[in-house]
């Protein structure tokens, strides 16, 4: 068990130090460390080049954390993430052989490029914490946090993740265009390579885990249980095509409490599931007449919509 | 199967205390305004009965057995019927019932005993409006009824939970809520002329500084009560003080000591001339129990309700019982009388036989000295000018010859002594007059713009017949004390002269002043809106709310159609709320500080979290920020931060949002 204080200070030295190397971006640092502190996957939704490998490696480096990438395509197989059984022929018998999987941080780059089999074959790992190959289940490392990229859907020769598995990524967050100054600093400063292979782990697995459970004891009254309830059941008004589910509403407490955190408080205010919102949302609620709003404008909707009780 | 419980019967609970001591309370509070008309000894009984059922139930002593209590309403009973000579009627039947409510209050023991003194307190507190209408009595029974409604609800909150202010607030919106009813049956209720259900006011109501014959030297104290008599209000500007003569009954008859109107004459044809502009006017009557409508001098027609005698008063048909408007003309200059009849020469010149001797002399020295009847006039106010008269109000008693005593030896009188004596003097001379009563003055009111004459503006002046002129006014008190007539009667006396105090003042202290006259403005709009509303105005209103001419019949069922409609709002009303989520008490305060800040001109968002709007206050109104930080603080550390609140940290935070104040920039 971890002390608040403590928590807080780690956190905060890893958001400067991920600061660092991802400039102008402390908002999209701070979400990738709310859906990792809560116990959730992460989805980056970008154009090429915008950071989101550095980010997804800078993120491993500093949490100390063991890193597989997986460039995601067309052709690649679920064995290919999983692991496979090898004939042994010294013992006579199958022996596993992990795939990149197993690994505490997965960078799993543009998997919608991957045909729908493969993407599952992630997407159920992500939910079950193991992998079970021929009848036998194995165990995944803890903590094991997956941050999935994929390019917009206008582009050719993809596979859209449907809204089923979408919504086992608790937050979808985009890096987008740095900002004039941020574009300075990044073009005048030093290689990202170079800087992150100079990163040292500010923190270990363990203290990571430990983090997680302080989530769980961050205070949440029921003025803002009814808050959430509220926002939750306006989604499902019909404006949408689908509402929010109970998983969502749970990601959205989970991500508030672990917001909360981070903010080095120890319980949730409104601000928080506010601030939460549109990473929730935008991946998940689709308008019913296809109207174009950016993750932001949908969530201003709702939260203009709902008082606070 | 749980109604066999017989706790779960309300009827054989226990009363509860709190209930029992409010309820005897409040009929205490009740039958207190009854001394003015019960009579002593049953006031006596009932108050009395009453507080020992109180100080039975405070010491938690026995009720006494229902025989005695059966023995002592039979006794009380015959008591009534021997003291009234019947139990019919207001007074035996607001006495009866005050008794038996004292003894009643002796055997409350269950639900349906207090229920019952409750209902019959609420038709006691109605008993009252058969004696006073009078507005703070009304407050008084205002406050009445919201004690026997906090006894209603004591009595039905059976576990004694609610506290008294909560129970009080609730009894106050229940009167509330009743109001549009009142109102309603107001306005619709179908009016009858005359007191409500026929029942005579009697002498208590009516005082009246007129009566309709005078003896001046009889009484050494005349009327000195500040009770409005009647107001008027002008159309115009109200008359100069001097010609402010409000006329009553003439008196024509004297026998040595009285004065004494004469039988019924009919009016003359064209006995008014209007010399001036006619003068119209709302004139509002107290009740007198007198028929007179005491109209300006000289009242110009009279209006079809009323009728004008040969002495030019105008009468109403029926004594005036309740606050009455009439619509009246008068012409402040005027020629009254063409002719003087045969009847009105003799009466204009009786005397009684061998009175008043020295006066007589006088009269008949002016006759010889004079060469006309103007100068006989001139001669005798020249009298009251040049000997000592005084001015008082309480003169010596004058048994013996009034007139001569009056005149010669004492030389002390109020006005009646004047035009009493002026006029046997005229007489004595061979001028025909009369004494003519009435009111003089008035006090314009600038708040309400009414005039209002007071009963101890009562005067009287005389009148005289001059060929070619008619009858004429002269005011001999006016030779003696000119200010009586100018300034009025607070002014016209020394200080040994005892007035009520308010009269006193009347052109003394400012404030004093501006305070009774605004006092009086209330009671005027009083007596117009609410005592005045009779049948005729009922009818216009109801014209004007568009409802024409509805029979007492239409009325009710507009009654009937209205209390429904209200009925229906207040079940909407309550559905509504019922559905209406309920606030939780610290968000409440919550939402009284939001509202706070709106008033002070800052935008105020229901979405926006409360540390958001902290940053923002402090951004963009630092001053304001300043005592908002506690207060958004206390609000998130109570609602967000810990689950279990304790109600100390709770008032703080009401405290701090009461005191909090924001400066409008």
């Amino acid at each position: 068990m971890m002390d608040a204080d403590t928590c807080i200070y780690e956190l905060n030295a890893i958001r400067e130090t991920i600061g660092k190397i991802i400039i102008g971006k402390e908002r999209a640092i701070r979400l990738s460390l709310t859906c990792l502190l809560a116990n959730g996957h992460l989805l980056i939704e970008d154009v090429p080049g915008v950071g989101k490998t550095t980010l997804a490696h800078s993120l491993a480096r500093v949490l100390g954390l063991e890193y597989q990438r997986i460039q995601f395509t067309s052709d690649l197989l679920p064995a290919d993430i999983l692991g496979v059984n090898v004939y042994d022929r010294e013992t006579g018998s199958f022996h596993f052989h992990p795939g990149p999987v197993f690994s505490q941080l997965i960078l799993a780059d543009e998997i919608n490029r991957a045909t729908p089999k493969t993407q599952s074959a992630l997407l159920e790992a992500m939910e079950e914490q193991q992998v079970s190959i021929e009848g036998i289940t194995h165990v995944l490392p803890s903590p094991f946090f997956v941050i999935a990229t994929q390019n917009p859907l206008e582009q050719a020769g993809t596979f859209p993740l449907p809204e089923s598995q979408l919504d086992r990524f608790i937050l979808r967050i985009s890096l987008g265009y740095p900002d004039a100054e941020s574009e300075r600093a990044l073009l005048l400063g030093q290689d990202r390579r170079e800087l992150l292979k100079e990163l040292d782990p500010v923190t270990s697995p363990e203290r990571i885990r430990a983090m997680q459970a302080q989530v769980g004891h961050i205070q949440c009254s029921s003025a803002l249980i009814d808050y959430i309830q509220q926002l939750i059941q306006w989604t499902r008004n019909g404006q949408y095509q689908q509402g929010l589910s109970p998983r969502a509403g749970l990601a959205l407490l989970r991500s508030g409490r672990a917001w909360a955190l981070l903010d080095g408080r120890d319980y949730v205010l409104p601000e928080d599931i506010q601030a939460v919102l549109p990473s929730l949302t935008g991946h998940r609620l689709v308008h019913q007449n296809h109207s174009v709003m950016t993750a932001e404008e949908q969530a201003r909707e709702i939260i203009d919509s709902v008082p606070i009780p | 199967m749980s109604n066999r419980d017989p706790s779960n019967n309300l009827d054989t609970l226990p009363l509860n205390r709190s209930a029992v001591l409010w309820i005897i309370l409040s009929q205490i509070l009740i039958v207190i305004p009854h001394s003015t008309h019960l009579p002593n000894w049953a006031f006596g009984l009932s108050l009395g009965l009453m507080i020992l059922a109180g100080w039975l139930r405070w010491t938690d002593r026995p009720l006494p057995p229902r025989g005695l209590l059966g023995v002592a309403a039979i006794t009380g009973g015959i008591a009534c019927f021997l003291y009234f000579g019947t139990l019919n009627g207001r007074d035996p039947g607001v006495t009866l019932l005050s008794m038996m409510l004292g003894l009643k209050l002796l055997e409350m023991r269950r639900l349906r005993d207090a229920m019952l003194v409750v209902f019959l307190g609420y038709f006691l507190i109605i008993t009252q409006f058969l004696y006073s209408q009078h507005m703070l009595l009304i407050l008084y029974l205002i406050m009445a009824s919201l004690a026997v409604t906090i006894g209603l609800i004591s009595l039905n909150d059976v576990r004694d939970s609610l506290k008294l202010s909560s129970k009080a607030k609730l009894a106050a919106s229940l009167l509330l809520q009743s109001l549009p009813f009142m109102l309603l049956l107001f306005i619709l209720f179908p009016r009858i002329h005359g007191p409500l259900w026929g029942i005579p006011t009697q002498d208590g109501q009516a005082r009246s500084g007129l009566s309709d014959s005078m003896e001046p030297g009889q009484f050494s104290n005349l009327i000195r009560s500040d009770e409005p008599a009647f107001r008027a209000v002008f159309d115009g500007a109200p008359p100069v003080e001097e010609l402010r003569y409000w006329r009553g009954p003439v008196l024509w008859q004297f026998d040595g000591r009285r004065w004494t109107s004469r039988p019924p004459a009919p009016l003359e044809a064209n006995g008014i001339e209007g010399l001036g502009p006619i003068e119209t006017y709302r004139l509002i009557l107290e009740p007198s129990n007198k028929p007179w409508v005491l109209a300006l001098d000289i009242p110009g027609a009279a209006p079809g309700e009323l009728r004008m005698t040969g002495d030019f008063q105008l009468i109403a048909a029926q004594p005036i019982k309740e606050v009455t408007e009439f619509e009246l003309s008068a012409y402040t200059k005027y020629r009254i009388g063409k002719e003087l009849n045969q009847e009105e020469r003799r009466l204009g010149l009786q005397l009684p036989q061998s009175t008043a001797p020295r006066a007589r002399a006088l009269a008949r020295s002016w006759r010889d000295q004079s060469s006309n009847n103007v100068d006989i006039v001139n001669k005798a106010l020249r009298y009251f000018r040049q000997q000592p008269f005084v001015y008082t109000l309480s003169p010596p008693l004058m048994r013996q010859d009034p007139v001569d005593q009056f005149l010669f030896e004492s030389q002390r009188g109020f006005c009646e002594h004047y035009a009493g004596s002026f006029v046997f003097l005229m007489r004595a001379a061979g001028v025909p007059a009369r004494v003519v009563t009435g009111y003089l003055g008035g006090e314009y009111n600038p708040i309400a713009q009414y005039l209002l004459i007071r009963q101890s503006d009562a005067h009287a002046w005389a009148e005289v017949w001059l060929d070619g002129d008619g009858w004429v006014r002269v005011d001999p008190t006016a030779a003696v004390a000119p200010e009586r007539v100018e300034r009025g009667i607070g002014s016209s006396l020394s200080g040994s002269d005892q007035l009520p105090l308010l009269l006193r003042n009347r052109y003394g202290h400012s404030f004093i002043n501006r305070a009774r006259m605004m006092w009086d403005s209330v009671d005027y709009y009083w007596n117009y809106w609410v005592l005045a509303f009779g049948p005729e105005r009922q009818q216009a209103l109801m014209r004007e709310l568009g409802l024409g001419n509805l029979n007492w019949r239409g009325m009710i069922i507009t009654l009937l159609v209205s209390s429904g409609l209200i009925i229906l709002i207040y079940t909407l009303v309550f559905v509504l709320r019922e559905r209406r989520p309920i606030l939780d008490p610290i968000k409440r305060q919550y939402v009284r500080f939001l509202k706070k800040l709106v008033r002070a001109g800052i935008m105020v968002n229901q979405s926006e979290g409360p540390s958001d709007l902290l940053k923002r206050l402090e951004k963009d109104y630092p001053d304001i920020a300043i005592e908002a930080r506690e207060i958004i603080q206390r609000y998130i550390d109570l609602r967000y931060k810990k689950p279990a609140n304790n109600m100390k940290k709770i008032s703080q935070f009401n405290v701090l949002i009461s005191k909090f104040k924001t400066k409008r920039s």
